[in-house]
């Protein structure tokens, strides 16, 4: 049948967590999830279930779930379990079939750990020098930049590299 | 002018209608926020903007840029702003300065309290003549009522002294009651205004007849 999409567009598709979870024998405990959003990811992320609590008996939630869950996210195990409970009803999970499992866990293995390194400093402005060069000032200055301490960003500073102000854009164009 | 992207021309030309001499209202010339959507575009399905990948990564690469050289800029200024009030140099200059007004607040209190020791003195002399005075005067006044007094016990002593001459004494008791025997005084009479003694009934007519006459001025 073909299906006619009306109204806004979604940024997620597929099913709500409940509606795979609910499904499955013994609630799906041992199987594998997966987000249809981390896609755009070349790692593999996926979550293990490991417990399953409805959430039927609290007002207005039945379309959620609270998941207990072993998080796989581009390619690191997270040391402890996370709780997927206020991001359950977004249709966007996808169960993924026993016999793609090990393949899953073989893309695991296989990952290289992510690396990325950024310049950790940068000149001062062009104005803000240009002024403390007016006062006799010293203008030399390199400031350090710091990187968020995300759980996720593996960003390393390199204290050797100065970062630009100009555009990526621009930068490719001239080398184009 | 109101900016609204695309619908600019419209707004503006809202605003031409609404536009009066003296009421120019800016807000809420269109739909107010609060009011549902409008009956003619409940089913209006906006378009979504479509960005390229390239011009999304660009993008995300200059704001997360910017926010990154920012932060690093108002931390910059932060710790000069902190240098500015804690620095060392700072600080030294804080407490030179404050030295100085220190010696210039000893200076003027120094000069207060000269001022004020010269005035004292000067009170405390003037005080202590005064007080001075008083008790000379005080040593002159009870000098004087000594010697009042004296003289009135003097005084007292020699009218003393003229009347024990009448007293009776063991050596003229005898003789003073003689006397007295001898002269009877009665005191019983009464006198009529023209001092006219009238003696009383054991009083002989003889007596009476030798009475003085009483007057005020024998009296007196």
């Amino acid at each position: 049948m073909k299906v006619k999409l009306i109204g806004r567009a979604s940024n997620v598709s597929g099913k709500t967590l409940w509606e795979i979870i609910g499904n499955l024998r013994n609630a799906g405990i041992g199987r594998l999830v997966t987000r249809n959003s981390y896609n755009r990811y070349e790692e593999p992320c996926f979550f293990k279930v490991l417990a399953v609590e409805p959430t039927a008996y609290i007002e207005n939630q039945t379309r959620k779930v609270i998941v207990h869950a072993e998080k796989i996210f581009r390619g690191k195990l997270y040391p402890e379990p996370v709780e997927i409970y206020s991001v359950s009803y977004k249709p966007d999970y996808r169960l993924i079939p026993k016999d793609e499992e090990q393949l899953w866990w073989d893309r695991l293995a296989n990952c290289k750990p992510r690396e990325r390194i950024v310049p950790g400093l940068i000149e001062l402005p062009p104005l803000m020098k240009l002024l403390l060069e007016r006062d006799n000032k010293d203008s030399d200055i390199r400031l350090p930049l710091e990187i968020r301490s995300n759980r996720d960003n593996v960003a390393q500073s390199d204290l050797s590299k100065l970062s630009s102000y100009k555009p990526i854009f621009f930068k490719n164009q001239q080398s184009n | 002018m109101q900016y609204v992207g695309k619908n600019t021309v419209v707004s503006t030309k809202f605003l031409e209608i609404s536009t009066q001499i003296f009421l120019q209202p800016v807000r809420y010339t269109r739909k107010p926020r609060w009011l549902p959507k409008a009956p003619s575009k409940m089913f209006r399905v906006p378009i979504r903007p479509q960005i390229s990948v390239e011009e999304r990564n660009e993008l995300f690469h200059l704001f997360t840029n910017y926010r990154t050289c920012m932060k690093a800029i108002y931390k910059q200024m932060e710790e000069e702003l902190e240098k500015s009030s804690t620095g060392e140099e700072v600080l030294n200059e804080i407490i030179q300065k404050e030295e100085k007004e220190w010696q210039q607040c000893l200076a003027i209190n120094n000069d207060w309290n000269a001022e004020v020791a010269s005035d004292r003195d000067e009170r405390i002399a003037k005080e202590k003549e005064i007080e001075r005075q008083t008790i000379l005067e005080n040593l002159i006044n009870s000098e004087e009522e000594k010697r009042k007094m004296m003289e009135m016990i003097e005084e007292q002593v020699r009218i003393e002294k003229e009347k024990s001459r009448y007293y009776i004494t063991e050596e003229n008791i005898d003789e003073a009651i003689e006397n007295a025997l001898n002269n009877i005084v009665s005191y019983n009479y009464a006198i009529d205004l023209n001092g006219t003694k009238f003696d009383g009934e054991n009083k002989s007519k003889e007596a009476d007849n030798e009475s003085p006459k009483l007057t005020v001025e024998s009296i007196n």
